[in-house]
């Protein structure tokens, strides 16, 4: 189940093109003559299939975060090359191919809930009609139609990031890079939203990358789980989850799911001790 | 966050301690004027025209007037059109100046934003700027324009500007890093970001520098008046103190009608700021 350090991970449900693809990535932040130099990732090297439902776990200081920042070019490397759909990850972000969910909302708040749906359709000048017609069908997706015209500090914190989705969404982009989108939520809010997260995920052909610190939450919403090592951040192993879909709430009930959250358990716990 | 408080409607609060302080006001200045001028001055003490009063109790309406006759100067026909044009014409000016002042602020500071070298290279002389007393510039304004509303405008202008710069860049950098990078992870341009997160996101600054500014405006215009201007209300106040004690109700009348400029023209910065950033905490519903 578990594949070697060595070999070059290889993620995604059956045959596929590579959607995202990063080759002997490293990741530096400071300059060596500061000599405050932090090395963030060392020799990232990962493959991950178009429509795959990949996490990124680890313990703190892993470089997950740092790996979805360089994905979504907020972040370049160092040293390595990440391709995303066969393009630089500069020329899909400017081909709007990656749409981000952070831990918190970040919607605006000077916006409803329906205008922060629509935001990247308007920085990408689709017209009017066609904005709110996508954005009235998003929020039905995500259950919040009746909150359209409300402001964002009127909702809850899972409303809030439901609507973050929704907006993350709104221009069909071919990667979803989700940064713990969960994490703040208390667990039963939680549960709650990673079932609709892989309802949505099943309507739409996006593949999703998402770093969480919930071992369960990793194994109940993954096709593969990286497990990253810390200081400085690698690839540990990547475990696949050869749970069936769909996924429902008694998944989380039968012996292989502990299973598999105790071998991601375990090995979380050894690469955090080494 | 539930408790209930007394919630009372809007002007009440502000009318009833406007009353609490005019009873006071009346009282003291009651006791002191009957300890101070013997009764049979009195009459002359207060209209100012009888020589036979002594020069001590003639200055007493000066120093704190009976806040009845300072009404009664406020709606006297005669005194109430003039102290109410000559505050209209300073207030005019002061919004004019206001104006101008705000958007050169507003300018200054987007210019700055863009890049630090900019900023270092423009934020000192702003500051310097505001090291110069009013008092100084008057008279050189007056001696190159020769026009007194020029004069009030720039002074006004002047005292706009920087509370506006200093403010807007404060604000324009305080964007969330977050909602800044997911602006550039959907290829937003320089002016979208502008116009979609960092402008909303300085707003509740701008405002909080404006209202500032517009008290300062009416003040500054007031300050210029006193060095050479022919109308306003600094000239009331300005010549209702030179003619001495017989004016004293109609100062204390200019002083207030100052006052309520200045007020009203801060209601209406801060109504204006409600309007524009209802998404604030302290407007929320």
């Amino acid at each position: 189940m578990a594949r070697g350090l060595e070999a070059t991970h290889e993620i995604g449900r059956g045959p596929g093109k590579a959607a995202l693809r990063l080759e002997d990535v490293s990741m530096t932040f400071g300059t060596s003559d500061a000599g405050h130099e932090v090395r963030a990732l060392q020799n990232v090297t990962l493959e991950i299939r178009s429509g795959a439902f990949v996490s990124l776990i680890g313990p703190s200081g892993c470089g997950k975060s740092t790996l979805l920042r360089l994905l979504g070019d907020l972040l370049v490397p160092s040293t390595g090359t990440i391709r995303v759909n066969g393009r630089s990850p500069r020329a899909a972000r400017l081909a709007r191919e990656y749409g981000i969910v952070f831990q918190q909302p970040v919607l605006y708040e000077w916006r409803t809930v329906t205008r922060n749906v629509q935001l990247p359709l308007e920085v990408m000048r689709v017209p009017a009609d066609e904005r709110r017609q996508r954005a009235a069908a998003l929020l039905e997706l995500v259950g919040l139609t009746e909150f359209a015209e409300r402001y964002p500090w009127e909702l809850s914190g899972g409303m809030q990031q439901r609507v973050s989705i929704a907006r993350a969404l709104s221009f069909k982009p071919s990667v979803l890079l989700m940064d713990e989108p969960f994490g703040a939520l208390d667990e039963m809010t939680r549960e709650r939203l990673n079932h609709e997260l892989l309802n949505i995920w099943s309507e739409t052909n996006t593949t999703i990358v998402f770093v969480t610190h919930s071992v369960a939450e990793a194994v109940f919403l993954s096709d593969q789980i990286v497990v990253m090592s810390p200081r400085p951040g690698r690839i540990d192993r990547v475990i696949d989850v050869d749970l069936s879909r769909p996924r429902e709430a008694a998944t989380r009930e039968v012996p292989h799911f502990f299973e598999l959250v105790a071998e991601v358990r375990h090995h979380i716990r050894e690469v955090d001790t080494a | 966050m539930t408790a209930r408080r007394l919630r009372l409607p809007d002007p009440l609060p502000v009318l009833i301690v406007a009353g609490a302080i005019l009873v006071a006001w009346q009282l003291a200045a009651t006791l002191y004027f009957n300890a101070s001028v013997s009764p049979e001055f009195r009459d002359g003490a207060i209209s100012g025209a009888d020589p036979k009063v002594p020069p001590e109790m003639r200055v007493v309406m000066m120093k704190l007037p009976l806040p009845n006759l300072v009404l009664a100067a406020l709606v006297n026909p005669d005194n109430a059109a003039q102290l109410w044009l000559a505050g209209l014409i300073t207030l005019r000016s002061a919004v004019v100046g206001f104006a101008v002042g705000g958007l050169i602020g507003f300018g200054l500071a987007v210019l700055m934003a863009q890049t630090p070298l900019l900023e270092r290279s423009l934020l000192p002389y702003a500051i310097i700027s505001q090291m110069v007393p009013v008092i100084a510039l008057g008279p050189i304004v007056y001696s190159i324009f020769k026009d007194e509303n020029v004069a009030r405008i720039l002074i006004a202008a002047y005292v706009t500007f920087f509370p506006v710069t200093v403010s807007t860049l404060k604000g324009l950098r305080s964007v969330d890093p977050n909602a800044l990078a997911l602006m550039t992870s959907l290829a937003a341009s320089r002016r979208q970001i502008y116009l979609l997160l960092r402008l909303p996101t300085a707003l509740p600054y701008i405002f909080q520098a404006l209202k500032i500014a517009a008290t300062a405006s009416v003040i500054g215009a007031i300050v210029v008046e006193l060095m050479g201007a022919q109308q306003g209300i600094g000239v009331t106040i300005l010549r209702t103190q030179y003619y001495g004690p017989a004016n004293a109700a109609k100062l204390w009348g200019a002083i207030v009608v100052a006052s309520i400029l200045g007020l009203v023209f801060f209601r209406v910065v801060a109504v204006a700021e409600r309007f524009a950033t209802r998404w604030q905490p302290e407007f929320r519903a």
